[in-house]
């Protein structure tokens, strides 16, 4: 669930979108409706929530349980390290056209005032 | 298609972006069953108990040497969490089983499969000390030590900390 739902949704949602663009808000030109897909993967936060109650967790049982922590563990040594990949590229990429912007501003602020 | 501009760096970025918000979903739901996990101080009991168990029935050798190395320290961890007390030097038990010529491995690893049998949990920790033959049992038991402390909250930490301040970074920098 923590790997299927993420990484489907991510190769689905462009593809079901450049089928049937329909177009609820553009992200830099792009019919951006598949943007409401991605809430899908809030459905991985039920998962989540299920060792809260102990009947459920027996129910499953210890094993299982065992075999569920041991596949997290793995699963969260990937997805972190790529998650912090992807936040620090967002981050540096709009750092960076936040410094274009201003210089961009600052040149045409610079010409004004030159003249 | 509207008049939207299709070029592979468009499609790459917010493919990326998806990737970013699912993963971040996903992410966060693995550390919040993570935590429920570690906040049942019983579970680590249970699972000290069903590999303790397995080892008697697994036939390979390396497996069984896996799952008593894991168990003994699983409830070693079960025994910090709940009495604040850990096994002094835990690694003596399996290095024990394990090397000692004089031990018979299977008989001992069936000891403490039947002492988890005991309603009583913390029964165990009698047959490991019986195996250790430890003559002042006072120092089997000791005080947690504050390096093992540091280090259970620091794997906690490490995890949750660059997660919440990178997805916090990111909510302040998209307002």
């Amino acid at each position: 669930m923590l790997v299927v739902i993420p990484f489907s949704l991510t190769v689905v949602a462009p593809a079901i979108s450049s089928l049937s663009p329909i177009v609820v808000s553009n992200l830099i030109g792009f019919p951006y409706w598949f943007s409401y897909i991605y809430l899908i993967s809030i459905s991985s936060l039920v998962y989540a929530f299920y060792p809260f109650k102990f009947s459920i967790i027996e129910r499953r049982g210890i094993p299982n349980l065992l075999i569920e922590q041991s596949c997290i563990k793995k699963i969260l040594y990937v997805e972190v390290p790529i998650l912090i990949a992807l936040i620090s590229f967002f981050s540096l990429t709009s750092l960076v056209s936040y410094y274009n912007y201003n210089n961009y501003y600052s040149i045409q602020l610079t010409g004004y005032i030159m003249k | 298609m509207s008049d939207a501009s299709l070029s592979g760096g468009n499609i790459l970025r917010i493919t990326l972006n998806g990737l970013m918000i699912n993963l971040g979903f996903s992410v966060t739901a693995g550390i919040i069953w993570m935590i429920l996990i570690a906040v049942r101080k019983g579970l680590w009991y249970y699972f000290a108990k069903l590999l303790f168990q397995t080892t008697i029935h697994e036939k390979e050798e390396s497996k069984k040497a896996e799952y008593l190395v894991k168990g003994t320290r699983i409830y070693d961890k079960f025994l910090r969490r709940t009495i604040n007390l850990e096994i002094n030097n835990s690694k003596r038990i399996y290095s024990k089983i394990l090397s000692d010529p004089d031990l018979n491995k299977n008989e001992s690893m069936q000891l403490i499969s039947d002492s988890f049998e005991s309603k009583d949990k913390y029964e165990p920790i009698k047959s490991l000390s019986k195996i250790l033959n430890i003559k002042n049992n006072a120092t089997f038991l000791v005080d947690e030590s504050i390096g093992k402390k540091i280090k259970d909250m620091a794997i906690f930490f490490a995890t949750v900390i660059p997660v919440a301040v990178t997805v916090i970074q990111l909510l302040l920098q998209q307002q």
